[in-house]
């Protein structure tokens, strides 16, 4: 663990210090060399929790999440070095900086065994974004984005330090295994179902669910190419793994709970599909494709079987990564076009042809065309959900097809 | 002088069949269309004419600019986009447009889901249930 996050903290000064020539070579190949580091997380274990130091461990849920997050920082900066080639050099310093700053929080993040390190962690990565977004967002409406983004995560996740905080002076403790271990608190009555409510909020805001999603479309079309990369690879993916952690703590949710969730996030996956054909701007197509992959996935943690959860895993992963890269391509449609209007790309593939080709293999991963892991997860979800009701498969298969 | 109706003009003798469709010239629509009709049809390739004149004068412009913009198309990329709940309001109708659509569904669904999880559950606590064979 120490030898990701000791680099990871050192990525800074070699922001800050590098020449300027090497700036970028410097950054990009030390992000890479730690995102390789990070690969033997994944090695399969039969620990419950690996890697334990007393406030950090790795387990199935978190090790792919955390490669993910090792993984695109290289990305991240690749895919910046163009829209800053203008920048005065102490800017594009602080770019940098701001990017590598989200890294330890979201390594802490996934890795946290204690859940205040957790909600401290969650927050802290809220402030690198919305720098990204207020600061390196190209339209005026920037503003409104960043601020829907903060008050929408803000006003959701106090409920949830309260709760936090009072499920430590309840149990006495706030480490995941120990809770595990404790006798679950939570009855029927209409406070502990206040107390879910509090705890999960937080998380379905962020996830999104259906209801709560009116920032993400905004804060991705307004934010650079770092930042909705970011955004959609990896914060989304902080709040599908809070759910699922979270729903150890409160077991099976009560039915005035688990019905609306379940359902807001079903029908919200059909009907972000659908808005995303009613779309202008490409990255807000792109941002409401993410809006209902991430429904499936809220649907599956919520639902708590073990192939709920596996499915919820690999979609999450997959769609980080398919995100990443449609976000990236509507940036070089952009870079090159200057324009995010979709009709405009029409006529594109004699012209560019081999963006073209990549576009082509973004959507239809987007789509979870066979070999991909997008087609298990989905149709691991699916099952799932099909075992739960019968009538889930109007809602999914519908939404598969959008 | 023939006396009675007029012989039928080519327009009306020629209709279109199976193995030939109207051509343009005996078509009332585009043939001896009336003035107004030839006048807003001159209107219309005269706007063309001159949107086409911007165009061309952008690029062969020897300081081109970076990007040629069709004001059209961002107005209504705008519109389509961002004046959307600046110019809403809500009223009657647009607040029970917004229930039926927005929360009927959820309530649909909700209600689906529990009739049919309660009716499994009935079955499986009267033991009629059968439960499928599991592959793990």
């Amino acid at each position: 663990m120490l030898k990701i996050l000791l680099p990871t903290a050192m990525l800074l000064p070699t922001a800050l210090l590098s020449h300027q020539k090497l700036l970028w070579t410097n950054t990009t190949a030390h992000s890479l060399l730690i995102a390789t580091i990070s690969l033997h997380w994944l090695l399969p274990t039969y620990y419950p929790h690996k890697n334990l130091t007393q406030w950090m461990s790795t387990d199935q849920i978190s090790s792919p999440l955390l490669v993910l997050s090792c993984w695109l920082l290289p990305l991240m900066l690749l895919a910046s070095q163009n829209h800053l080639q203008h920048e005065p050099p102490i800017r594009k310093r602080i770019f940098i900086t701001t990017l590598i700053t989200v890294q330890p929080l979201l390594l802490l993040a996934f890795s946290a065994t204690e859940l205040m390190l957790f909600y401290i962690t969650f927050e802290a990565t809220l402030i690198p974004t919305l720098i990204l977004i207020t600061r390196w967002g190209s339209q005026p409406e920037r503003l409104s984005a960043g601020i829907y983004l903060l008050f929408y995560t803000l006003i959701s996740s106090l409920p949830l330090l309260v709760t936090i905080l009072y499920l430590h002076t309840h149990i006495g403790t706030l480490h995941l295994t120990m809770l595990k271990l404790s006798h679950p608190t939570l009855t029927n009555s209409w406070t502990d179902l206040l107390l879910s409510l509090a705890l999960l909020m937080a998380f379905m805001v962020k996830a999104p669910l259906y209801g709560l999603h009116l920032w993400l479309p905004k804060a991705h079309v307004e934010a650079p190419i770092a930042g909705s990369m970011l955004l959609a690879a990896l914060l989304l993916k902080l709040g599908g793994y809070g759910i699922m952690r979270l729903t150890l703590l409160i077991g099976p949710l009560p039915p005035h709970l688990h019905y609306p969730f379940l359902t807001l996030a079903l029908w919200g996956a059909l009907m972000t599909s659908s808005i995303c054909l009613r779309q202008t701007d490409l990255k807000s197509l792109i941002a409401y494709s993410s809006v209902s992959h991430m429904g499936l996935v809220i649907a599956a943690s919520i639902l708590q079987t073990h192939w709920s959860f596996s499915g919820a895993m690999i979609l999450m992963i997959s769609h980080g990564l398919t995100s990443s890269m449609l976000f990236c391509l509507a940036n070089t449609t952009y870079e090159r076009t200057h324009s995010r209007i979709l009709l405009l790309t029409r006529g594109l593939q004699p012209l560019l042809p081999l963006m073209a080709t990549w576009w082509l293999l973004a959507n239809l991963t987007n789509m979870a065309l066979p070999p991909t892991t997008n087609l298990m997860a989905e149709l691991t979800i699916m099952i799932a959900l099909f075992n739960w009701s019968v009538l889930t498969i109007f809602l999914t298969g519908t939404a598969t097809l959008l | 002088m023939a006396a009675g109706p007029p012989p039928p003009s080519a327009s009306e003798a020629y209709r279109p069949n199976r193995f030939v469709s109207l051509p343009a010239e005996l078509d009332p629509n585009t043939y001896d269309s009336s003035l107004e009709k030839r006048a807003a049809d001159a209107e219309r390739l005269a706007i063309r004419a001159r949107l086409k004149r911007q165009y061309q004068l952008q690029l062969n412009n020897p300081n081109p600019p970076a990007i040629i913009e069709n004001p059209a198309l961002v107005r209504w990329a705008y519109a389509r986009t961002q004046n959307v709940y600046p110019t809403f309001r809500p009223t009657p109708k647009t607040s029970f447009l917004g229930a039926l659509f927005a929360i009927g569904p959820l309530v649909f669904w909700i209600v689906a889901f529990k009739a049919d999880r309660d009716r499994k559950e009935k079955l499986i606590q009267e033991g009629k249930y059968e439960r499928p064979f599991s592959v793990f």
